[in-house]
């Protein structure tokens, strides 16, 4: 009896060590684990999405008459503004948007044809004419808020899902909207979208 | 310390064991099998594992019951989130969740939930295998727990409450959209679950409404009167329909009975005020007797119970739903010294009620099959005992079931701290500081402070599970 219970012990004893063992590794590039960061973990946004979603937007934009014919060609850089693009979606992306908007900021300070404003001074000015947290862009307030900031440019935008279920399927298809807008007249001078789904099985 | 090991060998001059026969040692495994079955699941049942937290909540006592709800996650701090989401955490985190909402921690609320949620529904995706196997033979409290529809279509509306109550309306639409994908699921399993459905549907419409989507929250609130009129409705949705044309099932004739001024098309500054008020009925251990649980069970029976013959226990032990008491008496909400009218949303306890009613008879099913399980393991151990001796096996079979027995708890968990009632009250209301209050009555009394931004909102969220 003494044998057969023993391994029985030793599997409930193994199961209880392995259990508590928890692993921290590395990863990314210039580690011994570059592909860390490829493995989708849920259906939200990861850094691999966003960094796709930004890339894909700015060729556009690039390539656009937009940018090659007013930007390209402006006596000095415009300044433009980035106005939150608006979470429409099924997932908390409150940090996702951060890391989405310093990237679009990034990319385009980088270009060294724009001139951005700072989204510090951007959201001292949303406080000050009371925008509340979480509002709708509006055209009107957009534009009183740009001439303010003495914008002559704003980059703004909107992240949308469908997301379902089925069965042990859970799907959601994101499309980032962007689109920037003339202060002074309200017209949108270029818009482009962008799509990325994720999914989690059961 | 141990003696040197010799150098030669020598002779082993002990007596020889007695054999333990193969059936014996198999009598005696069963017998460990409990042992193991006791040493991974512990003895107390949710209810008796909640007693403390239930006791403080129902004092009023809400930081208590948040530090007793550390414990039973296994962590130190309310802002921690547990390691591990296996067991009873999942839940005990919906717990901490609406307790932290009671102490108006919105964003700790939020945090609670929200992290729980995608957790439930991995639960909910796959298949639990050792957890089914583990409960046959034992007690449906072995598996992970799994929310039941006005549980999980329930959690979205609570936790846009904490969103709404910060002024984060982007967040609140955030959780009004994962509402809708789970109401949506669930319709394609034909389960509605009208008690959350009113409470989310509500939410949802004053969301978009604020949004500025007023087609979108006119549809939300056609749903909400399904459930009858909802006065405080009456106002937004005249307003809505002068400039949207959707008309739904309930919103022509609801707007037919709409009488008074309804005052200018454009949505004006408002104030809303949710209470959340009392909890749920929740599950005790009870036990019947075996004759009357197999007519309570009726057609769900249908595992094998043949084994009840042989089977020494005549009672039954599964989790009944019984009320949960509350001190609370009716709810008043006065704003700035004048008294609003406070409508009556929802009743989640009934649809916890229902929702248990309907699976009553699979639960007692599932109760008896263990049992009969159990008997079936009893006559194992008694036939490898006869093979020793007639009064052994007895002796061991009358043991292991009784041990069986004692140990069978059934599974009482639920979302105990779910609120069993929300009552809303909705005002237009001028910009700047307003105060409200809101009694219920045997002292219990909650005053908060707002500001509504000219052309906002204030939610103001009061929750009470005592």
């Amino acid at each position: 009896m003494t044998r057969s219970i023993a391994p029985l012990l030793g599997l409930i004893g193994l199961a209880g060590l392995s259990g508590c063992a928890a692993t921290a590794m590395r990863g990314g590039e210039g580690t011994d684990n570059p592909n860390l960061d490829r493995p989708a973990m849920s259906v939200t946004l990861d850094r691999d999405d966003i960094t796709y979603l930004v890339a894909d937007y700015l060729k556009s934009l690039e390539a656009s008459p937009f940018w090659q014919d007013t930007i390209k060609n402006a006596p000095q850089p415009p300044i433009v503004a980035i106005w939150p693009i608006q979470n429409a979606t099924t997932q908390h992306l409150d940090d996702q948007m951060l890391t989405l908007l310093s990237s679009i900021e990034t990319s385009l300070i980088n270009t060294n044809r724009v001139r951005v404003v700072a989204r510090s001074r951007q959201e001292e000015l949303a406080n000050e004419i009371g925008v509340q947290h979480g509002a709708a862009f509006d055209p009107s307030t957009a534009q009183r808020f740009g001439r303010q900031l003495g914008a002559q440019y704003f980059f703004t935008g909107k992240i949308t899902s469908v997301d379902e279920r089925l069965n042990n399927v859970r799907r959601v298809q994101y499309t980032l909207f962007l689109q920037v807008l003339d202060v002074e007249t309200g017209l949108i001078r270029f818009q482009n979208e962008v799509t990325r789904s994720k999914a989690v099985k059961g | 310390m141990r003696a040197a090991p010799p150098l030669t060998a020598v002779p082993d001059l002990r007596p020889p064991l007695p054999r333990i026969p193969h059936a014996a040692r198999r009598a005696a495994q069963l017998a460990l099998v409990a042992c193991v079955a006791l040493l991974a699941s512990g003895c107390a049942t949710y209810t008796d594992r909640l007693a403390t937290a239930s006791a403080a909540a129902s004092a009023g006592n809400y930081n208590a019951a948040v530090s007793d709800m550390n414990s039973v996650l296994g962590v130190s701090k309310s802002d921690e989130l547990p390691n591990s989401w296996t067991g009873d955490k999942p839940l005990a985190a919906l717990e901490r969740g609406s307790l932290q909402q009671a102490l108006s921690a919105y964003a700790d609320s939020s945090r609670d939930l929200s992290a729980t949620e995608p957790e439930l529904e991995l639960l909910d995706m796959k298949t639990d295998p050792v957890g089914t196997l583990g409960a046959y033979i034992y007690s449906d409290s072995v598996k992970t727990y799994r929310t039941p529809p006005t549980e999980r279509l329930a959690l979205n509306p609570i936790n846009l409450l904490n969103y709404l109550a910060q002024g984060d309306l982007n967040g609140a639409a955030v959780e009004a959209r994962r509402f809708q994908v789970m109401r949506e699921y669930l319709d394609t399993l034909n389960i509605t679950a009208t008690g959350p459905a009113t409470l989310g549907t509500y939410l949802a419409g004053f969301v978009f409404e604020r949004l500025g989507e007023g087609d979108r929250a006119l549809r939300y609130y056609d749903e909400t009167l399904a459930g009858g009129p909802v006065q405080s409705l009456d106002a937004p949705i005249a307003r809505l329909a002068r400039s949207n044309p959707y008309r739904g099932t309930h919103l022509p004739e609801r707007l037919t009975q709409i009488k008074g001024s309804i005052g200018k098309a454009t949505t004006p500054p408002e104030l809303l005020v949710v209470l959340s008020v009392g909890r749920v009925p929740h599950k005790i251990p009870q036990r019947i007797p075996l004759g009357v649980a197999v007519g309570l069970a009726g057609t769900a029976l249908s595992g094998n119970v043949d084994w009840l013959k042989y089977g020494a226990a005549k009672v039954v032990v599964y989790p009944a739903l019984v009320d949960t008491p509350s001190t609370l008496g009716p709810a008043t909400v006065t704003v700035d010294d004048h008294q609003v009218p406070v409508d009556q949303l929802t009743d989640l306890g009934a649809s916890i009620r229902q929702e248990y009613d309907e699976a009553k008879p699979k639960i007692i099913a599932a109760a008896i099959t263990r049992m009969a399980a159990r008997a079936g393991m009893a006559e194992g151990v008694r036939a490898g005992g006869n093979r020793q001796s007639s009064v052994l096996g007895d002796v061991l079979a009358i043991l292991f079931e009784s041990t069986m027995v004692a140990l069978d708890r059934p599974d009482t968990r639920s979302w105990t701290m779910l609120p069993d009632r929300v009552l809303v009250a909705r005002l237009p209301t001028a910009p700047g500081s307003h105060t409200v209050d809101v009694a219920f009555g045997n002292g219990v009394n909650r005053r908060v402070s707002v500001d509504v931004p000219d052309g906002g909102f204030a939610a103001v969220v009061v929750t009470e599970p005592r």
